[in-house]
């Protein structure tokens, strides 16, 4: 796999997570979930920030940014606030894996540019009520000595 | 010229990654066998990484020592750290070290009177060591330790958002 392409996997994957994000947004309130709404519209943001920034990744390496789908499977039975976050959170989980992935696979300032993106994923868990964990996007290494 | 760290990952690494950024976009969950798992790395003396595993593990048995002195000094403080005291521990055997966090660093923990005091010290010390294992995981020759490095940074980053901001809070 080219730079490239591991690039076009993180912006695929950023695609859906702003996706996802905007309709996890119409599913909070200001007023009712004030934290949560503020946590959800700060992941949309964030999320759309780096899908930008991995766009003109991309357009470095000479490649063409992949496009994103017209819709996403998002989670079933959203509406509860506990069910939003739980969405959030399964998403900030799947975010830290790939971030973590494109760490093993980028070098120099890509990689830097991926190790602060799973920081801030693995920190943003926590305001969806995430519990921290001894590895961030590689659960496996617990397993391993 | 030796091949770039990107290169040099496992081919179960990078199929496993990208299964990761398909199960991303389709929203499914990864189930225990998440494919994007590799090995753990461990020090060989002829890794062109040995010596940043050993400088990585040389900062986390010191921390892990500060994180031991202050819960025996503090008492109030030995619950509300042992989470952090368990993350240092997995994180010395996923690299995988023989040395326990009991075994001297030679660092002396610096005098604290009282615990609030006492966490001021402590989250100095995790932040250096967060910015360590950010600069090590960054130079790192392997895209595995790399990745590894990166999680244990984002580990600790965690812990240091939980950590409380003074006693008994």
């Amino acid at each position: 796999m080219t730079t490239l392409d591991v690039l076009q996997v993180a912006l695929a994957a950023e695609h859906a997570a702003v996706y996802v994000y905007g309709v996890l947004g119409a599913q909070t309130s200001a007023s009712d979930t004030p934290q949560l709404f503020a946590a959800v519209s700060d992941a949309y943001e964030t999320h759309r920030a780096r899908r930008d920034h991995v766009t003109d990744l991309v357009l470095e390496e000479g490649g063409t940014p992949v496009a994103s789908e017209p819709a996403y499977e998002i989670p079933r039975g959203l509406g509860p606030p506990a069910t939003v976050a739980g969405a959030a959170l399964s998403l900030e989980r799947r975010s830290a894996s790939t971030y973590a992935w494109l760490v093993a696979n980028t070098v120099g300032g890509q990689r830097r540019w991926a190790i602060d993106a799973l920081t801030d994923t693995a920190v943003r868990e926590l305001s969806f009520r995430g519990s921290p964990e001894t590895f961030p996007g590689a659960d496996e290494s617990a397993d391993r000595g | 010229m030796s091949p770039a760290p990107a290169l040099r990952t496992t081919r179960r690494t990078t199929l496993g990654g990208a299964l990761v950024g398909v199960v991303v976009l389709a929203g499914c969950d990864l189930g225990s066998g998440d494919p994007a798992s590799a090995p753990a790395p461990s020090v060989d003396p002829d890794d062109p990484d040995a010596g940043l595993v050993e400088n990585v593990v040389d900062d986390v048995v010191a921390t892990r020592q500060l994180v031991e002195t202050l819960r025996r000094r503090h008492g109030s403080l030995r619950r509300p750290l042992g989470g952090l005291a368990q993350v240092h521990d997995a994180h010395l055997e996923a690299l995988g070290s023989s040395r326990r966090s009991d075994q001297g660093s030679g660092r002396r923990s610096p005098p604290t009177s009282n615990a609030a005091e006492a966490l001021v010290v402590l989250r100095a010390r995790e932040l250096r060591h967060q910015r360590l294992l950010v600069e090590r995981a960054t130079a790192a020759r392997s895209g595995r330790l790399a990745r590894l490095l990166a999680s244990m940074s984002a580990a600790v980053a965690q812990q240091l958002a939980v950590l409380p901001r003074e006693e008994g809070r």
